[in-house]
């Protein structure tokens, strides 16, 4: 084994002569420069592990970002559209109200005798039923496939329109559209940002403590004791391996 | 003279009489270490510097998926806004269809029959039944969504610029603490008295730069809890509805959850002061300027300007109007001009500025300020807005009138120019400003009973195409200020022999001690008359 016989040292000769029992070998000062080289090259590589996937995070943002104005913008349509239907059944429901207050009127004419003018108000009640049947089918408030018959003979109650149904019923055709973005999920996208987030965040703390064991290892260095460095430079690579372990264990790799 | 002697190396190749030099300086150590320490500083600043930029990050795409659905939100509750005025609409039409229009002829009467009392009525009422709750279900909850949405999306703005200032300052450390780091290190290759200045100086830098680093550090991150952020949108939910109470106590709870939260301050002053005048919005009446309400309202609305940097535009109106009311009219000006320099375009600010002016005697100012107010409404229609600015307008001449009788004339001037240029503007033509060479006109059976405005207007011998505009006031405080409610105006072209009853029902928290009516022809004005009213409720 090579002998390192230069010692350096306040205490010390520098002749060669058999180091002090106290005194610190050159190859020891050399080995902890080693070290402290290695842990600062270990932090760089968190570091730039941590600037890797943070661009991926950047993604996710966008991606997030992206999904949500999709998302929101599918709601707007939705709700512009239940507006217009809902617009169109107020329309159709006033229709067979004054339709109500015809008949109401033909059954009073009809009681005084005046069978005549009960017809002509019966009639108008069932055109007017009629062409507001019509015209909430077109305006899309009535499905024609649904609605079916009534479209030659209207119901003389009004058909009732389910608000909470009909948004479901919107939801399940943009989703099955032929130009669907298929399924949607911003807020997924958005967690998983905030997890790489958090790696990054884990990565450079890690790095941090390595510069602990940086500290550690120069104060190895600088000692003139051979215990003193022997502990320090333990303990450096004490903090040092429970670092890149830690590191590894949990942030560096995914 | 001897030769030089070569100095020893050892096996590493170091001169040993270096190392000798090198080991005999003790500072070398220390500066090695010091060196270490600032590495370990750099490290944690690093870290906080990375936190700061994930934050940033994190809250710069929230704060974009908020304003978005923010954005969607307030779509959503727009056009069912717009659907609920439709089914109103469709609901008070109904009246005018056969056969449940009262005045028009059905077949019954043409039958010879007689409808027993009350039949029509009947009708029309189980006609006017639509389904407005079950089809406006989802309104309620979309305006608090927008509500919520964009105050969430305002708080996560300030948190976001703060995280962005932050992550910038960390940066700004981190370079200051690498010079403090090169000093230091150059202390490690210099010698004698410079390695000491350079090491003292990058020790003294470092020791800077932590300072700095813990007192960025300790700065607050603004940040408003989720159930201010509620209880302020319940707030303004509940104000746009009416419940003016029912919205301060909800921003009151906001308050409680968060003590600096602004916008609740300018959220609650605003209706601490519709609380106070609940006909303001319809009316403009401003019946309880001194009052404790509207002092709290004052007190609130200058808390928000505090808190927000004084950039809010309704806080700075709110209290230019008080002022106004009160007869600060100095207060009022530099209030409006606060509010100009936020938003110059904004009418409203204007009109409250020139009528203040013109209470301080300032009239070419105050022309001024009128004439930037309508040059800002070049290009618009007739519409509800613009009559509701020139209501306002005429409302806050009559306060100069009535408070300070001196000023009434040049008052007056100004309300001639304004409903002139108003009823040329709904008109769409050109008005000749003075009054028509032939013809009369009088406003009769002016009164203000049961609930209801009415009067006749009756004119003779008018040229053709002469404009009317007709002028209502109302006086909700005996004796008080009078007021021009944005509903109670009339531009029409008339001519020749006519007349027009007008009934109009009008409710009221302070229902009118007086009513009056200003009637202009051609632009100029005609006559003004004054009817009686009820006894005050207010």
């Amino acid at each position: 084994m090579h002998r390192v016989s230069g010692v350096i040292s306040g205490d010390d000769d520098v002749n060669g002569a058999p180091a002090a029992a106290a005194g610190v070998s050159v190859r020891a000062k050399w080995t902890i420069a080693f070290l402290i080289g290695l842990a600062t090259v270990t932090a760089a590589l968190f570091t730039w592990r941590a600037a890797q996937i943070g661009s991926t995070a950047a993604y996710d943002d966008r991606q997030s970002i992206s999904e949500t104005v999709r998302t929101e913008q599918g709601a707007v349509e939705r709700t512009i559209a239940i507006a217009a239907a809902a617009r169109e059944y107020v329309r159709y429901r006033a229709d067979y109200g004054v339709a109500a207050a015809l008949d109401r009127e033909a059954a009073r004419l009809a009681a005084a005798g005046s069978e005549r003018l009960a017809d002509v108000s019966r009639a108008e009640a069932a055109a007017l039923r009629e062409g507001a049947t019509r015209r909430a089918a077109e305006a899309g408030v009535f499905g024609r496939v649904t609605i079916g018959s009534e479209l030659l003979q209207p119901s003389a109650t009004p058909r009732p329109f389910d608000i909470k149904a009909r948004r479901r019923a919107l939801e399940a055709e943009q989703s099955t559209a032929l130009d669907s973005p298929g399924k949607l999920n911003p807020s997924g996208f958005a967690q998983q940002a905030d997890d790489i987030r958090r790696r990054v965040n884990g990565l450079v703390r890690f790095a941090f403590v390595i510069t602990f064991a940086v500290l550690l290892y120069t104060l190895a260095e600088v000692s003139t004791r051979r215990r003193t460095m022997a502990a320090f430079a333990a303990a450096g690579i004490a903090v040092y391996i429970a670092a890149v372990v830690g590191c590894i264990a949990t942030y560096f790799i995914a | 003279m001897s030769e030089p002697r070569a100095p020893a190396t050892d096996e590493t190749g170091i001169r040993q009489t270096d190392a000798i030099e090198e080991a005999s300086d003790p500072l070398k150590p220390k500066i090695a270490v010091t060196l270490a320490i600032v590495v370990v500083i750099a490290g944690m600043l690093a870290v906080l510097q990375t936190q700061a930029g994930a934050n940033e990050s994190t809250t710069a795409r929230e704060t974009t998926r908020t304003a978005v659905r923010a954005m969607s939100a307030n779509v959503a509750t727009s056009t069912l806004l717009g659907v609920r005025s439709e089914i109103k609409a469709e609901h008070d039409f109904l009246q005018y269809r056969r056969p449940l229009d009262a005045g028009a002829p059905s077949l019954a009467a043409a039958a010879g029959l007689t409808e027993q009392p009350g039949t029509l009525s009947k009708d029309l009422q189980a006609a006017q039944r639509l389904p407005t709750k079950q089809l406006l279900s989802e309104l309620g909850p979309l305006q608090l969504e927008a509500e919520h949405q964009v105050l969430k999306q305002q708080a996560l703005a300030t948190t976001r610029v703060t995280w962005n200032t932050r992550s910038t300052q960390y940066t700004t450390v981190l370079a200051v603490l690498a010079a403090a780091l090169f000093l230091i290190g150059f202390g490690l290759v210099v010698e004698g008295s410079v390695r000491r200045v350079t090491y003292g100086l990058g020790l003294a830098i470092a020791a800077f730069v932590v300072v700095w680093g813990a007192w960025i550090y300790h700065l607050p991150i603004p940040s408003t809890p989720d159930n201010a952020i509620t209880a302020a949108a319940q707030g303004a939910v509940l104000t746009s509805d009416g419940d003016y109470r029912g919205g301060v106590a909800a921003y009151d709870r906001a308050i409680a959850a968060h003590e600096d939260f602004a916008t609740a301050y300018t959220g609650r002053a605003r209706a601490r002061l519709l609380a106070a005048n609940p006909d303001y919005p319809l009316t403009r009446a401003f019946t309880d300027p001194r009052g404790s309400a509207t002092a709290a309202a004052v007190a609130d609305a200058n808390r928000a300007l505090e808190l927000g940097g004084r950039r809010d535009l309704l806080g700075e109106g709110l209290l230019a109007l008080v002022g106004f009311y009160r007869g600060d009219y100095p207060e009022a000006v530099r209030d409006a001009d606060a509010a100009i320099e936020i938003n110059p375009g904004v009418p409203d600010v204007w009109l409250l500025k020139s009528a203040a002016q013109l209470a301080l005697g300032q009239d070419a100012a105050a022309d001024a300020s009128l004439t930037k107010a309508l040059r800002l409404l070049d290009g618009s229609d007739p519409s509800q807005r613009t009559r509701l600015l020139a209501a306002s307008y005429l409302s806050y001449l009559a306060a100069v009138a009535n408070n300070s009788p001196a000023r009434a004339p040049q008052a007056r001037r100004l309300s001639t120019r304004v409903v002139a240029t108003e009823t040329a503007f709904t008109l769409g033509r050109k008005l000749p400003g003075a009054l028509p060479a032939t013809g009369r006109i009088q406003v009769d059976d002016l009164r203000f009973t049961n609930g209801r405005l009415s009067l006749v207007i009756r004119w003779q011998g008018l040229p053709t195409g002469t404009a009317l505009g007709a002028i209502a006031y109302e006086r909700p405080v005996a004796n008080g200020t009078w007021t021009q409610p944005p509903d109670l105006a009339l531009f029409a072209t008339i001519g020749s022999n006519g007349k027009r009853r007008i009934s109009v029902p009008l409710s009221r928290v302070c229902e009118p001690t007086a009513v009056r009516a200003d009637v202009y022809l051609d632009g100029a004005p005609a006559l003004s008359t004054v009817g009686p009213g009820v006894s005050s409720t207010c």
